[in-house]
């Protein structure tokens, strides 16, 4: 059976900050809701883009300095936006007639991967790093690739998450990271098993492909209304199997679209609910994973 | 898992009869392709290809992988309506990209410019999984990993593309790191001084499934990956994980650095990616030197970012099958070592064989 663990999940969010179960006493983010000092120190950030400041303070709260320098390590990134805001920054000087389009300093911002690469550096995680892009489930991709580098022995751990900057609303961005590993690190982990990916075409053969592996937890559903998430639930009401649809309104008005199905999945983690969980993006990727807390 | 197709678009023109016998070829020159005052003094390649079409990762992407999908069925046309439409119903798509498609955030400022794999699935009714990578210039390296594990998943075939688009954005970075040469690109020459950027699409079809496999290209033995975590956008001057990713690759295709007879370096032209790869290859590869050893594929239509190493694939893939056919010199072509690394610190290696 595959299966890894995750150890920690952190939200450095404008919705929430932090690792345990999401607060009752939500307040709406400012513009300028965060802090890097607070995580970061004072020096040391000044020419990295807003959206890798959010990855290395997420990082900073994993527990990660002791397979520091580890060639069993890799960091697996999902986003649709972390490079978006230095390229504008070129095509708004362009506009303007600069002379210098990007410094030297901050350039390495317009990569998408420099997220990845620059905690694989902090920390010398030396063992392969995936960025994954594009709207909704790039970092359900990458959680996906990780469990394969797992399996396969190529990594004993893994740093996956999502980023995701909104220039013109940076209190709806953020960065999510988990530590997975391919072992039991006791009661505080979470077993995530037999996770798989399917693209729903719209047959209704198609769930036969999880039946096998549903048991008697709970069966719940993560994702925003869409035509897959309506054929998934028919499916499931058909061959007899009651669900709940989750949703957290919090989340999906306070936070960038992109960053909705990895939170949501997220918060699962953080309150240690067990169930076979249905997870649906409106592109058509179904993705299954069983919780066991 | 073998390659079954093969298309690219690049300078050069369309269709893979632009990549063969590319050591007959002589280098390409690269033109001053920005009008903008910052950036008129540096060089591109974009040849052929129009503006619009060196703009549009999407364009670029859709004519290299109708070629490859075409290519792969071109052999049986008897069964080419069956395959084409039973196949396509589960063939999954890797889209390999460093910026995506640059079009939509510099020239109509929108703000998603990977979202393209969605749309060339659909355009070309490819009903397996989508997904984008982006690991800069080591992308399409990276990309062969995941198209492994598609095809474990279950899907028929994996149809990999690898394309970069002309971008602006793209083109200051590399002048701001002062890594660009005001010539041409000239990977491994005493002279040498930085890279020129190129874009294109190259695109491959994976499979596992010997239903499906009219022709094999090539056959993937060995992979490897991993990070230098020494620097933002400099490689480690002791090359020792590239070295380490050389060396793993070839230990899980089972082979000696003797069996390789031809070497797709990442080759960029700067002084240091250079150099570490040249000291590197010329200690563990001291015959690669020869001309016909090893290609120094930027150098052509040149650094063709997140779809270079797609690029180096389908030229080794060419090389394999073509052996002594379609090249001039008659040699016989039993593996081949692609090597690429990338901002970020991403290494990969692929070794390719000859298919049975």
């Amino acid at each position: 059976m595959k299966r890894f663990y995750v150890e920690q999940a952190i939200f450095v969010t404008g919705v929430f900050e932090g690792d345990a179960a999401f607060p009752n006493d939500y307040k709406k983010a400012s513009k300028d809701w965060f802090n890097p000092v607070r995580y970061l120190g004072k020096k040391g950030y000044k020419y990295y883009s807003e959206s890798l400041r959010y990855v290395l303070a997420a990082a900073s709260k994993l527990m990660i300095r002791d397979i520091a320098g580890s060639e069993k390590v890799g960091v697996f990134i999902g986003t649709d936006s972390a490079d978006v805001e230095s390229r504008k920054e070129i095509m708004e000087n362009l506009k303007a007639g600069n002379d210098v389009l990007i410094g030297a300093a901050s350039a390495p911002n317009c990569s998408v991967n420099i997220a990845a690469g620059t905690m694989a550096q902090k920390y010398q995680f030396k063992g392969c790093s995936f960025t994954f892009t594009g709207p909704e489930d790039a970092a359900l991709m990458a959680l996906w690739k990780a469990q394969k580098c797992l399996g396969s022995d190529q990594l004993e751990v893994a740093i996956v998450g999502q980023v995701e900057y909104i220039n013109d609303q940076p209190q709806k961005s953020g960065a999510i990271l988990w530590k997975i590993s391919s072992s039991d690190m006791g009661e505080s982990s979470v077993e995530v098993q037999n996770f798989q990916c399917q693209r729903w075409v719209g047959s209704p053969d198609e769930i036969d492909r999880w039946l096998p592996v549903i048991d008697d937890a709970p069966i719940y559903i993560l994702g925003k209304d869409s035509l897959f998430l309506k054929a998934l639930s028919s499916n499931l009401e058909f061959k007899g199997h009651s669900f709940k649809h989750l949703v957290n309104d919090l989340i999906r008005k306070n936070l960038s679209s992109d960053l909705y199905l990895y939170s949501m999945l997220s918060f699962l983690i953080l309150k240690k609910i067990s169930g076979n969980i249905f997870v649906v993006s409106s592109k058509g990727h179904v993705y299954f994973l069983k919780l066991k807390c | 898992m073998n390659i079954i197709g093969l298309g690219c678009v690049s300078c050069l023109g369309q269709g893979l009869s632009t990549f063969f016998d590319l050591q007959s070829l002589q280098p390409t020159k690269p033109e001053r392709g920005f009008s903008n005052i910052q950036l008129n003094d540096t060089q591109f390649y974009q040849g052929v290809l129009n503006e619009g079409m060196a703009r549009s990762g999407f364009e670029l992407s859709l004519l290299a992988c109708k070629e490859a999908l075409n290519d792969a069925v071109m052999f049986k046309q008897e069964d080419k309506d069956k395959f084409f439409l039973s196949a396509r119903k589960n063939i999954a798509l890797v889209l390999a990209t460093g910026a995506g498609d640059t079009k939509q955030t510099e020239l109509f400022a929108s703000d998603s410019p990977y979202g393209m794999a969605k749309k060339i699935a659909d355009t070309l009714c490819l009903s397996g999984m989508f997904l984008t990578i982006s690991n800069a210039c080591s992308s399409s390296g990276y990309a062969v990993s995941i198209c492994e594990d598609l095809l474990d998943e279950g899907h028929d075939a994996v149809l990999l593309c690898g394309v970069e688009a002309k971008s602006t954005a793209s083109q200051a970075v590399f002048k701001s790191l002062l890594v660009l040469d005001p010539d041409s690109c000239r990977p491994f020459e005493a002279d040498r001084n930085g890279t020129v950027l190129g874009c294109g699409a190259a695109a491959l079809l994976f499979s596992k499934n010997e239903r499906n496999e009219v022709k094999r290209y090539a056959k993937v033995s060995g992979m490897s990956m991993n990070c230098d975590a020494f620097h933002a956008t400099a490689p480690d001057p002791s090359g020792v994980q590239i070295r380490r990713c050389i060396d793993e690759s070839l230990i899980s295709a089972c082979l000696s650095y003797q069996d390789v007879d031809l070497l797709i370096p990442h080759a960029t032209g700067t002084q240091l990616n250079d150099r570490i790869e040249m000291d590197l290859l010329s200690e563990i590869f001291p015959a690669c030197f020869e001309s016909d050893s090893i290609l120094l594929l930027k150098k052509y239509i040149g650094h063709t970012g997140g779809a270079s190493a797609a690029f180096s694939l389908l030229v080794a893939a060419l090389y394999l099958y073509f052996s002594g056919v379609k090249q001039s010199n008659n040699k016989n072509y039993r593996s081949a070592l692609i090597s690429c690394t990338a901002f970020g610190g991403n290494n990969s290696s692929v070794i390719l064989s000859k298919a049975c």
